[in-house]
């Protein structure tokens, strides 16, 4: 695989793509009627489910916070998601971690403030994974949220990013996930520009880490112009009918 | 006809759901519009997951499921060399709110993951879909092992046809590379892929059974009943009906008890019902 | 104790029905069953106050249990809880024990064919050991038939393995169906053949009950 081209000479990626350029985003917001809110993402290949239920009573005593929402989030994949069949699809070590990732930062981005004594559940399934699986997940959760009418301070975007002869790569497909530049995901609250979700992959050099993390935000910034006009859309035939 | 709703009646729907939907079931109307024996559109995808050997995904109503099968090599059994195995697993994704959690998605679920994955397994083997002589590639050393994992989405009344549909329409659409045997060991050829021999397949139709109150002898049979009106009318008949109009599986469970005469009118329903899910399979698979 | 044993035989060929009824001291009603070599023991215990979690403000909750002779709950063992209770649902007046829950424990102590109808019958003695109010009793008959079309009833292991169809009917006193456990490859007049057998054996399997439990009583004036 050494010899595996992730850049042509042209300057192109493995599926056609320029390095910057996002694959496409469709997302069917309101699809699942019992959930108080769920949005089906599809980036590229990787199809995501999330579903979110609540602000609702706590199920256990144990869970209720006197100045703000407990979050639960449950990340999980189906057992036909990856090539290799998976064996269960919650309860390994990198799901949870994934979940604890993710309830960390909607807790960082969701007003919890707003509804002490209750519990919101937000539980986001991969029905197909082809890279950036926890950056769209992210994007699926917050597309959710918003059909929830659950306050949040702003869109949560993700993206992930790699380096590859030194041009950073956006949005990355199985392929280049698994290849030996480092992989870079990063969340951002689009119109402050804050950082609500970091993790770095294998080895970044310290001085190509700033040219990594603003092509991300940038990525971050489209991902947020597409998923705005998405829900505008979705508003305006909702209210139409 | 769609029932106009005034704010009384959604009042009167919020406080006693159980006399709402008994009321107008008496008289002869349903929630959603539909007529007592009108199923809702049903559409089925399949292929649309790539990364499984053969994928479905259902929609009946507001019922989703998504069905994937993926192949694996095994050793058969000693006790039957000549056969593969198909292994069903149904599974309520925790995107619907999960089984344990209850009440919290949308309400408690009338079948248990499990009772599902035991249901579909047996009317499978019965309508002889799948001979799993088929998937055997050399006796007593190797065969193919077919992972069959249902899982349900979103659930709005009869999850089980749902279920039934997406499990055969994968199968269906699955395709399985070939494998030659050299100097005792497996060589898979991802070049060809041949879809599976498959002969009868079983598609089902749910009912839920009430009591009319007006007269104490009637019983109302409603087609692809919602949650809602499977969990009021507590009675639930599942047929399963191959694409050859035989009948593979009948369940009852409680309600009120029914009479030949009943149980006939169903079946007929169910058999109706087979042939038009018959030809939205054909027209899919095109 | 009130052991009582008692062998019905009846028109329609079955083997005969052995009842002993509160062989569990500790349950507040209970009964064996055997039919041939199928043996299954239940018991019910309730009804009882229900966890808060768990209860219903209009009825009571009914929570089947069901093992097997060997090894642990698979999903056979929850699609017949499933069976079970919905029977328990429909026939026990839960409306007239509110905010409670009854349990009912069904134990298969060896499994020679029919084990479903020999499950329906422990279940409905040991309700009515328990003197809870019924709708009415329930029975249940099995029917199998064979690749040349004959119909067998209440079939051996042996015999259900040759059989291209297997139909169970649970069946209220005045043979109507209650529920129905039905797989295989079959047709709708073989179904119907089958349910009207059973409905000509409600009348005798009411019979039997009536007798186990003027027995009981006789037991209990003595």
């Amino acid at each position: 695989m050494a010899d595996f081209e992730y850049l042509s000479p042209e300057g192109l990626r493995s599926d056609g793509r320029r390095p910057q350029e996002l694959r496409v985003l469709s997302c069917n917001i309101s699809h699942c009627l019992q959930a108080d809110g769920s949005a089906y993402l599809q980036q590229g290949n990787t199809r995501v489910i999330a579903t979110v239920y609540g602000p609702h009573d706590v199920s256990r005593r144990s869970e209720a916070q006197h100045d703000k929402a407990f979050i639960n989030c449950q990340f999980s994949m189906a057992t036909f998601s990856t090539s290799e069949r998976k064996k269960r699809p919650t309860g390994d070590k990198s799901c949870l971690e994934t979940s604890l990732a993710l309830k960390k930062t909607f807790e960082a981005a969701i007003l919890t403030d707003t509804y002490p004594h209750s519990k919101i559940d937000i539980f986001v399934q991969i029905l197909q994974s082809d890279g950036s699986d926890k950056a769209v997940s992210i994007n699926a959760i917050t597309m959710a949220l918003i059909d929830a009418g659950i306050p949040m301070k702003d869109y949560v975007c993700a993206t992930s990013v790699t380096l590859i002869n030194d041009t950073p790569i956006v949005d990355l497909n199985y392929f280049e996930e698994r290849g030996p530049g480092p992989e870079l995901i990063v969340g951002t609250l689009p119109k402050s520009g804050k950082i609500v979700f970091l993790q770095v992959n294998s080895r970044l050099h310290i001085d190509n880490m700033e040219k990594v993390l603003k092509e991300g935000m940038n990525g971050n910034q489209r991902v947020h112009t597409i998923l705005d006009t998405l829900i505008k859309k979705h508003l305006e035939k909702s209210i139409l009918t | 006809m769609v029932l106009s709703q005034t704010k009384m009646d959604l009042d009167f729907r919020l406080l006693f759901p159980e006399e709402f939907i008994k009321q107008i079931l008496d008289e002869g109307y349903r929630e959603d519009g539909r007529s007592h024996n009108q199923t809702r559109s049903t559409t089925l995808t399949v292929g649309s997951f790539k990364s499984a050997d053969g994928s479905a995904v259902v929609r009946i109503g507001g019922t989703c499921v998504a069905c994937g099968v993926k192949g694996e090599l095994a050793n058969p059994r000693a006790i039957s060399p000549k056969d593969g195995f198909i292994v069903l697993n149904v599974e309520y994704s925790l995107v619907t709110g999960s089984e344990k959690l209850g009440a919290i998605g949308g309400g408690e679920k009338f079948f248990s993951s499990q009772s599902l994955t035991q249901i579909i397994q047996d009317i499978i083997h019965s309508s002889k879909f799948i001979n799993l002589e088929h998937l055997c590639i050399e006796e007593g050393k190797i065969c193919w092992s077919l992972n069959v994992d249902v899982v349900v989405l979103s659930c709005d009344g009869p999850v089980i046809d749902a279920c039934v549909l997406a499990a055969v329409s994968a199968l269906k659409n699955a395709t399985l590379p070939s494998v030659e045997i050299e100097s005792e060991k497996p060589l898979v050829s991802m070049a060809t892929r041949n879809h599976l021999k498959t002969g009868q397949y079983p598609l089902m139709t749910s009912f839920a059974i009430h009591k009319k109150e007006v007269s104490d002898t009637n019983i109302g049979v409603l087609v692809d009943p919602t949650d809602d009106e499977a969990q009021y009318c507590t009675g639930i008949v599942c047929i399963a009906v191959t694409n050859d109009q035989k009948l593979t599986g009948l369940y009852k469970y409680g309600g009120p008890a029914m009479t030949s005469d009943d149980i006939q009118k169903c079946i007929r329903k169910a058999k109706k019902q087979a042939t038009i899910l018959v030809k939205l399979i054909d027209n899919t698979m095109k | 104790m009130n052991i009582i044993r008692h062998v019905v035989t009846m028109e329609v060929k079955s083997r005969g029905i052995e009842c002993e009824l509160g062989i569990i001291t500790r349950a507040d009603g209970s009964a064996q069953v055997k039919q041939g070599n199928t043996i299954v023991t239940c018991g019910v215990y309730g009804p009882v106050e229900a966890k808060s979690a768990r209860e219903k403000v209009d009825k009571a909750v009914v929570e089947v249990i069901v093992k097997s002779e060997t090894g642990l709950p698979g999903p056979y063992e929850k699609e017949l809880e499933l069976l079970m209770s919905s029977c328990c649902e429909t026939m026990i007046l839960t409306h007239l024990h509110p905010h409670t829950a009854i349990s009912v424990s069904i134990q298969i102590q060896s499994d020679n064919g029919s084990v479903i109808v020999c499950m329906v019958h422990a279940l409905c003695c040991s309700l009515l050991d328990a003197c809870l109010p019924l709708k009415t009793t329930f029975s249940a008959i099995k029917c199998a038939f064979l690749s040349d079309g004959s119909m067998l009833t209440d079939p051996t292991t042996q015999q259900e393995e040759t059989a291209t169809s297997q139909l169970t009917y649970i069946i209220d006193r005045k043979g109507k169906l209650v529920a129905s456990h039905a797989t295989g490859s079959f047709d709708t007049e073989e179904y119907i053949k089958g349910l009207s057998v059973a409905s000509s054996t409600a009348v005798h399997r009411t019979d039997f009950y009536r007798e186990t439990i003027s027995r009981k009583m006789s037991r209990i004036k003595q």
